[in-house]
């Protein structure tokens, strides 16, 4: 997976170099605007990962560049102010998601791995892990052949995390998606939804299927 | 009412009106006295002329004098009119003649040597003149109507004109001193839409140069230097959070890769978890702050789409009994359905959010939380009360200020870095609403939220025009 990173700042630049490399993908930094513009013209990346504030041309016309010329490359945006305007604006513009300064690394990875899983077209109205499925027709959820009942956010919560096994995504990622709550709201709500969850869907089972990961968030996988 | 709290213009209305009554009254004063005077000198001019003609005509004492003759009477007393009396002592005192009106009366004694004086005859004030030449005595007595009369029409005059003249400078007075007042008043209106929110607005500078226009332009100097230390703060605050943004990234990446390495001892997890923790801490101080300085300069960014608080409210309320279980808190709610604001719905939920989360916060184990949205007067009422240790009247007055946490907030572990009230505070203004403290009794804290009811409202789905006015 080749990833292109436009980031003028270099230590943020250099930081999303070696998170994503630890991740497994080939990371390409550029610091400006026209050079990123001509090599995304020029040569096909899986993904980009765009400042909005860059010397030269800025992030958002790049963009629109881009999507006139009907390269649909996914694009993470970041934007320094998370301003409402900005982030509407890019989104508007094409962007496929976008993430406030100062973001979290695994943040960056869980979306550019939505991202690209979104691009490869892959749509499922059923999800399974090990013994668990859920049906997002049905709204059914089975833990082998015994009916789990949830309520709208345990399953909005159940449905985020199965999405991707084994994808470790943060408290923030699962605020904003599943609650639409873009503040911290000072809570640990996520833990106790996680932990109600857990009592439905792993209480009593020999193989757990959500795990905590160390401070950073939660995962829901099959196996260890 | 109060004297002291009555507008400037009554009060120099007021002040001139009585200031005029006072020179009305005095010169009246003076003006009847001055007319009293000049008549009765002309009285006397007019007495004295009598006697200069009558020892003009008398012949000397040795010579005698027919008094009982009319031609005698007539030589005397030329112009001998009936608006004065008259009578003549001879040297030894007795009476040769006198008015045929004066009847045998005789004259009334003159006190003292003055040669005119006052006296009273049948019950009139006269003016009583004595003379003495040749031997012989002459007294003039002159009635004082005519000089009383022109007085007292002088001052029937007056007792209808004083007044009318006093109301007119009243009523000039008063028109004069409000025009003169308002360009104060426009001072004032114009002043309080100053508000830090509108600190670019300045006050009209009159285009003449009297007192009005060199206030004016005095006051928009201080606002320009107001204004210009305002903007550094606000900048400063602006400008440190949004610098912050980078190296703050930078360690949260730094930490997470840390956290990742394979070999950790249970003791350096801790220590990385911790300061990813506290890193985490400040990220969400410097969104606040860069929020709030946002607000300041007047440019928080509100999104206006009708949004269902109601619906929005029944949502958090979801969240908040599951959060409040393990306390065994109850919630209590009163929502109205479809109720329409206009607003940014992100915005609306982070203060109904923080709302609601103090409430759970400084709650007690068993409290209760209340919810209530209802219509008020045209404006949205949203209500969130709690049980739980009350907020002292020394912790409200100061719970919106900025990194404010009252005393029972302070080391309670309860978290919050005092900021999220005073969030609110902005939220609710830049939807044209407000936010106060409603009740603070020892066992149940109020905070009382109101907003605009939003114009397209559901409530009223009859009526056409407003999809019009869009």
């Amino acid at each position: 997976m080749r990833i292109l990173v436009v980031e003028d700042e270099k230590k943020i630049a250099g930081l999303l170099r070696q998170g994503l490399r630890e991740q497994g993908f080939t990371v390409e930094v550029l610091d400006n605007g026209n050079d990123a513009l001509a090599r995304a013209l020029a040569d096909p990346f899986d993904a980009i990962v765009l400042d909005i504030m860059l010397p030269g041309r800025d992030g958002l016309s790049l963009l629109k560049i881009l999507r006139e010329r009907h390269i649909a490359t996914p694009v993470l945006l970041l934007t320094a102010r998370g301003e409402v305007s900005e982030r509407v604006e890019g989104l508007n513009l094409g962007a496929d998601d976008y993430l406030a300064k100062p973001f979290s690394m695994d943040e960056v990875v869980a979306r550019l791995r939505a991202l690209l899983r979104r691009a490869t077209g892959e749509k499922l109205s059923f999800y399974k892990i090990a013994d668990l499925t859920i049906n997002l027709l049905t709204r059914e959820v089975m833990r082998a052949a015994r009916k789990i009942e949830l309520t709208a956010r345990e399953f909005a919560l159940i449905e985020y995390l199965m999405r991707t096994p084994g994808q470790v995504f943060t408290r923030t990622q699962i605020q904003e998606r599943v609650w639409d709550y873009h503040f911290d709201p000072g809570t640990n709500l996520v833990d106790v939804y996680i932990q109600r969850l857990r009592r439905k869907i792993d209480d009593g089972e020999t193989l757990k299927l959500i795990h905590t990961v160390r401070g950073v968030g939660y995962c829901v996988k099959g196996e260890e | 009412m109060n004297p002291r709290a009555w507008p400037l213009r009554w009060k120099l209305t007021l002040w001139t009106a009585a200031l005029v009554g006072v020179v009305l009254t005095l010169v009246g004063i003076g003006a009847a006295w001055h007319l009293y005077r000049e008549g009765v000198d002309e009285l006397d001019r007019e007495m004295t002329r009598v006697a200069r003609e009558f020892y003009g005509a008398l012949p000397h004492s040795s010579e005698p004098v027919n008094w009982r003759s009319p031609e005698v009477i007539s030589r005397l007393f030329p112009n001998a009119r009936s608006t004065y009396l008259v009578e003549v002592l001879g040297p030894e005192g007795r009476v040769l003649y006198h008015s045929p009106s004066l009847h045998d009366e005789g004259l009334p004694r003159m006190h003292g040597p003055k040669e005119f004086g006052y006296a009273t005859m049948r019950g009139k004030r006269m003016r009583i003149a004595a003379f003495e030449d040749k031997g012989y005595s002459l007294r003039v007595l002159a009635g004082m109507h005519s000089v009383e009369e022109v007085r007292s029409d002088l001052l029937r005059c007056y007792l209808v004109a004083a007044p009318v003249a006093l109301a007119l400078v009243f009523v000039g007075g008063w028109w004069i001193a409000r025009r003169s007042f308002a360009p104060v008043d426009q001072l004032i209106a114009a002043a309080e839409r100053i508000t830090a929110q509108r600190l670019d607005h300045r006050l009209p500078v009159p285009p003449t140069s009297d007192e009005i226009s060199r206030l004016s332009g005095g006051l928009n100097r201080m606002m320009d230097r107001l204004e210009l230390s305002f903007r550094h703060a606000t900048r400063f605050t602006a400008d440190a959070s949004h610098e912050l943004k980078t190296p703050l990234t930078v360690i949260r990446g730094q930490l997470e890769a840390a956290l990742r390495e394979e070999d950790l001892t249970p003791v350096q997890e801790r220590r990385l978890l911790e300061l990813l923790e506290e890193t985490e801490q400040l990220t969400h101080i410097v969104e606040k702050l860069l929020l709030l300085s946002r607000a300041d300069a007047g440019r928080l960014q509100v999104e206006m789409k009708p949004v269902d608080l109601g619906a929005l409210l029944a949502e958090l309320q979801e969240d908040v009994e599951i959060l409040a279980a393990p306390q065994e808190i109850t919630i209590e709610a009163d929502l109205a359905t479809h109720a329409q604001v206009l607003g940014d719905e992100q915005f609306l939920r982070r203060l109904s959010f923080n709302l609601l989360e103090n409430a759970l916060k400084y709650n007690e184990v068993g409290g209760r939380i209340g919810i209530t949205l209802k219509a008020e007067s045209g404006r949205w009422v949203l209500s969130v009360g709690n049980t739980g240790p009350g907020i002292t009247p020394e912790e409200g007055a100061h719970l919106f200020d900025r990194f404010y946490r009252g005393d029972s907030a302070r080391g309670s572990g309860r978290g919050g870095h005092g900021l999220g009230l005073s969030i609110c505070r902005e939220i609710a203004r830049a939807h044209g609403g407000e936010i106060a403290l409603s009740r603070a009794t020892p066992d149940w804290t109020e905070f009382r939220v109101t907003l605009p009811i939003g114009t397209e409202a559901v409530a009223t789905p009859t009526a056409p025009a407003a999809a019009v006015a869009v």
